[in-house]
């Protein structure tokens, strides 16, 4: 068989970066500190975490007593828990991270999540009371356990949704990264940012996600 | 294929497939024979962007105007086993340009899928207008083709373009598309009508299954343009893989960017 694609090579220094981190994880002394801000969720763990924010999703969806504007509701209250938005909101931003102010940082934080949980709500919004399942969990890195899982139409292809996990301090499972289909929400959001910024700067993005804030 | 009902691709990339320009795939040509292989990248390539987006509102606008209202009329005139017929129909007609880019790619066990389906979905199926392999649990249809096929062999795309009528593509695609005419035999022996019935078809179909998916995306994209370009190229990506997840670590580093301490940052 025929491997499928080139995969971009890693910078050296990112390399040699993980080399070093690897040898560093070797030494007894390390290990201890290395183990807790490094070692990747397990995979049982970030699988049951998954089932448990898609159940609360789907009961959320599946409610005959709720109006659809109480769904939407509830949705962005139950999304608010298990997605690290702050996080996420900072890794698409990327460079573009340094360089704003601490102004602008907060402003951005705030206003980016109301911008993802609301877009996030109304998405999930359209799959009205179909079935999900989680299909597995694996190591992605050193830091990161994918789980995948799949939503069920009665008459539609299974939608593909791989959740990044990630464990933030020690002690939390949050979510980092969607992947629906082969697109990352960070990837995604950060592509139409930077572009957003490249034009008209920083101040434009806030201008533009306070916009959305206004109109939802 | 992986026709995402969540996201959406722009149903005029895969209508593009099937009508290259020949401009487009001169100067595609021209690219393939001094770019050679090339490493899969990240971020997309777009030197035309200006021109690009000009022809984006050019297609957007067409979309709004004529596409879409096409789309509403066909939902509106027709019961839903009607449209699941005619999409399971046209998915059916493309088995010959999939089969030749499963054998391409190497892929005896997709091609074997390929094949089977479209012996249940032909003769038990109605000529296919059941999805018989689908029903008997065969694992989700897959769609291959030429421009796939390429990229499996180490070409990259080459400059990202927007192209009238078509919608985002690239060279490489574009000629992927012409050859893929090759392997299919309605080509050669279905009156041109049909044949440009059976695009038609196919658009409008997509388009119709995507309604609310593009209503969505409309309104919550901040730049349309770069949300569709990103968009058309993950999902590319993806179904050249088959499915299987990226590598693209370096994007969850948060270190990378001295992202953990905003404080130390803003006091520099």
């Amino acid at each position: 068989m025929i491997s499928k694609i080139r995969q971009p090579m890693r910078p050296t220094s990112q390399l040699a970066r993980r080399r070093m981190l690897q040898l560093a994880a070797a030494v007894p002394l390390g290990l201890a500190v290395a183990r807790a801000a490094w070692a990747a969720p397990s995979p049982d763990a970030a699988q049951s975490m998954v089932e448990a924010a898609g159940q609360q999703v789907l009961a959320i969806l599946r409610d005959p007593a709720l109006s659809n504007d109480d769904k939407l509701h509830r949705l962005v209250q139950v999304l608010d828990g298990p997605i690290d938005l702050a996080l996420v909101g900072r890794l698409i931003l990327g460079r573009y991270w340094r360089t704003a102010s601490e102004a602008q940082q907060t402003e951005y934080l705030g206003l980016f999540r109301a911008y993802a949980l609301n877009n996030l709500a109304s998405r999930l919004h359209l799959y009205q009371g179909q079935s999900f399942k989680v299909t597995g969990a694996q190591a992605a890195d050193d830091k990161d356990t994918l789980v995948t899982s799949q939503i069920l139409g009665d008459r539609r292809p299974p939608l593909s949704v791989d959740w990044r996990i990630r464990d933030v301090d020690g002690s939390k499972l949050v979510a980092i990264d969607l992947v629906v289909e082969g697109v990352s929400l960070i990837i995604s959001q950060r592509a139409e940012f930077s572009t957003v910024i490249d034009r008209s700067g920083m101040d434009g993005l806030l201008a533009e996600l306070r916009q959305r804030a206004e109109k939802a | 294929m992986a026709v995402s009902s969540f996201v959406i691709t722009d149903v005029t990339a895969r209508a593009g497939r099937a009508r290259p320009l020949a401009g487009a795939l001169l100067v595609a040509s021209l690219w393939l024979a001094c770019a050679g292989p090339a490493a899969a990248q990240t971020e997309i390539a777009d030197p035309l962007e200006s021109v690009n987006r000009k022809v984006f509102v050019f297609n957007d606008t067409l979309d709004q105007y004529v596409l879409e209202p096409v789309a509403r009329g066909f939902r509106f005139v027709t019961p839903r086993f009607v449209r699941t017929g005619l999409r399971n129909f046209i998915d059916n007609l493309k088995t010959p340009v999939v089969l030749a880019n499963d054998l391409f790619q190497a892929e005896p066990t997709r091609a074997t899928q390929t094949i089977g389906r479209f012996m249940f979905n032909t003769i038990v199926g109605v000529g296919g207008l059941v999805d018989v392999g689908g029903l008997l649990g065969m694992p989700e249809r897959h769609h291959e083709d030429f421009g796939q096929t390429l990229a499996v062999y180490g070409i990259g795309t080459g400059p990202y373009l927007m192209v009238p009528f078509i919608g985002p593509s690239n060279p490489r695609d574009l000629v992927g598309s012409a050859v893929d005419l090759v392997f299919d035999p309605l080509t050669f022996i279905a009156p041109s009508s049909v044949n440009y019935g059976r695009r038609g078809a196919d658009i409008v179909s997509f388009r119709e299954a995507n309604i609310e998916n593009f209503d969505e995306f409309r309104r919550s994209s901040l730049d349309l343009y770069a949300a569709t370009r990103t968009l058309t190229e993950q999902l590319r990506s993806s179904e050249i893989r088959n499915g299987a997840p990226p590598d693209q670590d370096s994007i969850y580093d948060e270190d990378i960017y001295d992202l953990e301490d905003p404080a130390a940052d803003a006091a520099n």
